[in-house]
């Protein structure tokens, strides 16, 4: 009877032991590479380094925001995809722009320092 | 199976999606608490006050091994979702307690690591980087630690209510802060463990 009720949106009725097991496995795989990008020794260009590891993080948010939380863009979950995405453009803000500002502010302050 | 112990009426289930949804609003607004932290991280993780880095520090096949424990639990709390959602209590009991040890496994490491820390003299006074670090860190901590708490107290009302309506509606809650807690955890451990290693 589980099958024919109405399931709400992001809740256990989403979910397969199969689905469950893929973003396990899949998460594991893109932890495993973010760890081997550095433990390896392989010499890279820190930027090219750097890029990989956020670039494989954010891909395993993706992963387990899919398989895990079950977010989709389904009419169903419209609010809540609306909702992360506004807090995203927040996230995206408070961390950019901290970054940005406080960067300015230390080479404001090297040049007074030099001068 | 009577109405109280599945979502089949749509009232009810209705209710479990309005109270989801307010809970999946509060975990974004945990989501900006832990950006403000992540930001602090990001500005002061080069302050090292003449005390070490990250390099010297921080242990990656240790790292590597806590995440795999919480990469788990995140796991395991869905299979229990499955059996929440076929309504069969023993194995939900089950895997509810496997994620408990997991995620206690992982807090027993990091309070392990933290120690470490503070006795070799590196403890969050030492630095502008060790502040950020254990703040951003440790608060991801205290998160696991509450949702640890929390599980226990759901495995009791489990115990002594069975899988009532209100108990699915607090479990899929729960399910909801887990997950999210292994998602900010990718993030620390990108940014604070493999990018403070490779700097």
């Amino acid at each position: 009877m589980n099958s024919s009720s109405p399931h709400p949106s992001m809740e256990a009725g989403h979910g397969t032991v199969k689905t469950y097991l893929w973003g396990f496995l899949l998460s594991l795989l893109l932890t495993c590479a973010a760890f081997w990008l550095v433990l390896s020794g392989l010499s890279l260009d820190p930027t090219l380094r750097y890029g990989g590891l956020a670039l494989l993080a954010v891909i395993q948010i993706g992963v387990q925001m899919h398989y895990f939380l079950h977010l989709n863009t389904s009419s169903g979950q419209l609010w809540n995809l609306m909702a992360l995405l506004y807090t995203l453009l927040i996230v995206i803000l408070l961390v950019g722009g901290s970054l940005w500002i406080m960067h300015n502010a230390n080479m404001h302050m090297m040049s007074g320092m030099e001068s | 199976m009577s109405a109280t112990t599945s979502l089949t009426h749509t009232a009810e289930a209705d209710a479990v999606s309005r109270a989801s949804f307010g809970f999946w609003l509060y975990l974004m607004t945990d989501c900006v608490l832990f950006a403000a932290l992540f930001a602090t991280y990001a500005v002061l993780h080069q302050n090292y006050a003449g005390g070490p880095n990250g390099k010297a520090l921080f242990d990656l096949p240790y790292v590597f091994a806590e995440t795999v424990l919480l990469l788990l639990s995140s796991t395991t709390i869905g299979l229990a979702m499955i059996a929440l959602q076929r309504q069969v209590a023993t194995r939900l009991v089950q895997w509810l307690l496997v994620t408990a040890l997991l995620g206690c496994g992982f807090i027993g490491m990091e309070l392990h690591e933290f120690a470490h820390l503070v006795a070799e003299g590196h403890g969050p006074q030492r630095s502008g980087f060790l502040s950020a670090f254990f703040t951003l860190v440790g608060t991801h901590g205290l998160h696991v630690t509450v949702g640890l708490i929390w599980m226990i107290n759901m495995l009791v009302q489990v115990r002594l209510r069975g899988i009532s309506l209100p108990v699915q509606s607090r479990l899929i809650r729960l399910s909801l802060f887990w997950h999210f807690l292994d998602l900010i955890w990718i993030g620390v451990f990108t940014v604070v463990y493999l990018m403070g290693v490779s700097a």
